[in-house]
């Protein structure tokens, strides 16, 4: 089980005092965050109380290279990353075409992946086709065991749930989720999580897709569900949008130095989010995207005015 | 939602083209044989260029999708059925019936035609090239899709008969998810497909009009 660092949360007006006795914290170096040395914020699993990094690893689009060795080893050296700066969740799919086999001949690869959570999809209709792709994806992470699987956009769940709560009492599989995204099918996703003995939903959440705050998320806290954000960048729609825009002076306060730790710290600031799974085909963003995992994080008026500075943009 | 991105695409592409070199000379040189075919005014049997249009929608179907493109994308496997199932029906349609003639009637639909048949040959490479898939990943007809579907549209248009509808389904749903898939991943040739789809359908559904109506 992974250590658990309680973060320090910081509004703007207490940074602004702090500021007003030391001076120089607003822009402390996030490189300094950004070594390894100190650990991620972890957040707990409410299910079980273990304690997985806040910021995980997702591989739609970027993981899926085939079989070309020049990009797999370039998405080698990804992975390596993600597991030198204390990563823990990496999140993927069948339907990521050959992101699970690039994931899996990663992982057997290099030394370090000790603090792996592994997560993946069952994504099939029928119940006997789940097994035959869940099956296929333990071979193709090189795994035993999954520490998470999900049932994709919610196909044919019923099916795989039942699978998976016979997979969970057998060990296969420790925890179970369900996901959505692009705030598709959220009245069936309430419905499963009011309903259903699941312990994760994965939903998509970021400073311009908000709906999740409404009902999914408080949800998700009211009934014990871990929550993984997906698109926590908006597919790239948020540094379309506002990356030529200036940081706000105030980004230091929250040990942010550039927009990805921005967007991601709101993310995985919210009380009922567990962790955030940004996906990127580069060392440099990934260890970016990292950083966002140490430090300061936001609190809720702070949240308000990061909402507030971006409506200005 | 496409799984990948550009750049993994053009990979994959010139991986794909350089583990079947130098068969795009040979896929370019058969263009060339159906281009000859249809411009040549005769009313002889079309079944050897027949042949090669359908043997072109096979490989890139079992080789491109299948074998190769399938990897990246769950999808290829039903693009492969339909570029398979595109072929059997050329070959049913074309050559077992051998219901198919190949004529140049320097009308419109002749002109545009044989316009395509060019384009899919020489333009859809060029276009491809400056618009930045680079020289190993150029998109050649008979081995990727993008400039059969075309090569097709144009070999439909020169059919002495109306060419059967059958045989523009394939290439019209084809032609729309290339384009689509091209707008999505910034591949701009790509985008010359609907309009070639539309433009053929519509001239395939006049030239049935009008052999309906001097039937009448």
């Amino acid at each position: 089980m992974m250590r658990t660092f309680e973060p320090k949360v910081l509004g703007r007006r207490g940074f602004l005092a702090g500021l007003a006795g030391a001076g120089a914290a607003a822009n402390m170096p996030t490189a300094s965050l950004a070594a390894a040395a100190i650990p991620l914020i972890t957040r707990a699993i409410p299910a079980s109380g273990e304690a997985i990094p806040i910021i995980g690893m997702g591989t739609w689009i970027t993981m899926n290279v085939g079989n070309d060795p020049a990009l797999r080893a370039d998405r080698l050296k990804v992975v390596q990353a993600f597991f030198d700066e204390g990563g823990g969740m990496i999140d993927s799919s069948p339907m990521y075409g050959s992101s699970e086999a690039v994931i899996g001949d990663s992982l057997s690869k290099i030394a370090n992946s000790r603090g792996l959570f592994s997560a993946t999809k069952v994504w099939t209709l029928s119940q006997w086709m789940g097994v035959r792709q869940m099956n296929n994806s333990f071979d193709l992470w090189g795994l035993k065991r999954f520490d998470l699987m999900q049932i994709h956009n919610l196909v044919d769940w019923e099916a795989h749930l039942e699978t998976l709560l016979e997979w969970k009492k057998e060990g296969l599989v420790r925890y179970i989720g369900i996901t959505t995204s692009h705030g598709r099918r959220h009245d069936d996703l309430a419905d499963i999580m009011r309903k259903q003995p699941i312990d994760f939903v994965q939903l998509t959440y970021n400073m311009l897709d908000l709906e999740a705050e409404d009902r999914l998320l408080p949800l998700a806290k009211e009934r014990g569900i871990a929550v993984i954000v997906n698109r926590p960048f908006q597919r790239g729609g948020l540094f379309d949008r506002f990356d030529s825009a200036p940081l706000p002076d105030w980004a230091g306060a929250i040990d942010c130095s550039n927009w990805a730790q921005l967007f991601l710290k709101f993310v995985v600031s919210h009380p009922a989010v567990t962790c955030a799974i940004p996906a990127t085909s580069r060392v440099d963003h990934l260890r970016q995207n990292m950083a966002a995992g140490r430090g300061r994080l936001p609190d809720a008026e702070m949240r308000a005015q990061m909402i507030r500075y971006i409506e200005t943009l | 939602m496409i799984p990948f991105s550009r750049d993994v695409f053009l990979d994959l592409v010139a991986q794909y083209n350089a583990l079947l070199w130098p068969a795009q000379i040979a896929a370019l040189l058969l263009g060339l044989v159906v281009l000859y075919f249809s411009i040549r005014t005769h009313d002889g049997n079309s079944r050897f260029p027949v042949l090669i249009v359908a043997v072109s929608w096979l490989a890139v179907g079992i080789g491109y999708f299948a074998l190769h493109f399938s990897t990246l994308n769950w999808a290829a496997w039903l693009s492969a059925a339909l570029f398979v199932t595109q072929a059997l029906l050329l070959v049913w349609t074309g050559v077992i019936r051998s219901g198919f003639r190949l004529h140049y009637d320097n009308d419109i639909a002749s002109q545009i035609g044989v316009a395509l048949l060019a384009f899919a040959i020489a333009g859809y490479p060029l276009l491809g090239l400056a618009t930045g898939t680079g020289t190993a990943a150029l998109p050649i007809v008979g081995i990727d899709p993008g400039p059969t579907v075309l090569l097709t549209w144009g070999f439909l248009l020169l059919s002495t008969t109306p060419a059967p509808l059958v045989l523009a389904v394939i290439p019209f749903i084809a032609a729309c998810v290339g384009a689509a898939a091209g707008w999505l991943i910034d591949l701009p040739a790509d985008l010359v497909l609907p309009p070639a789809a539309v433009a053929g359908l519509w001239l395939i559904l006049a030239k049935r009009r009008r052999y309906r109506g001097a039937a009448k």
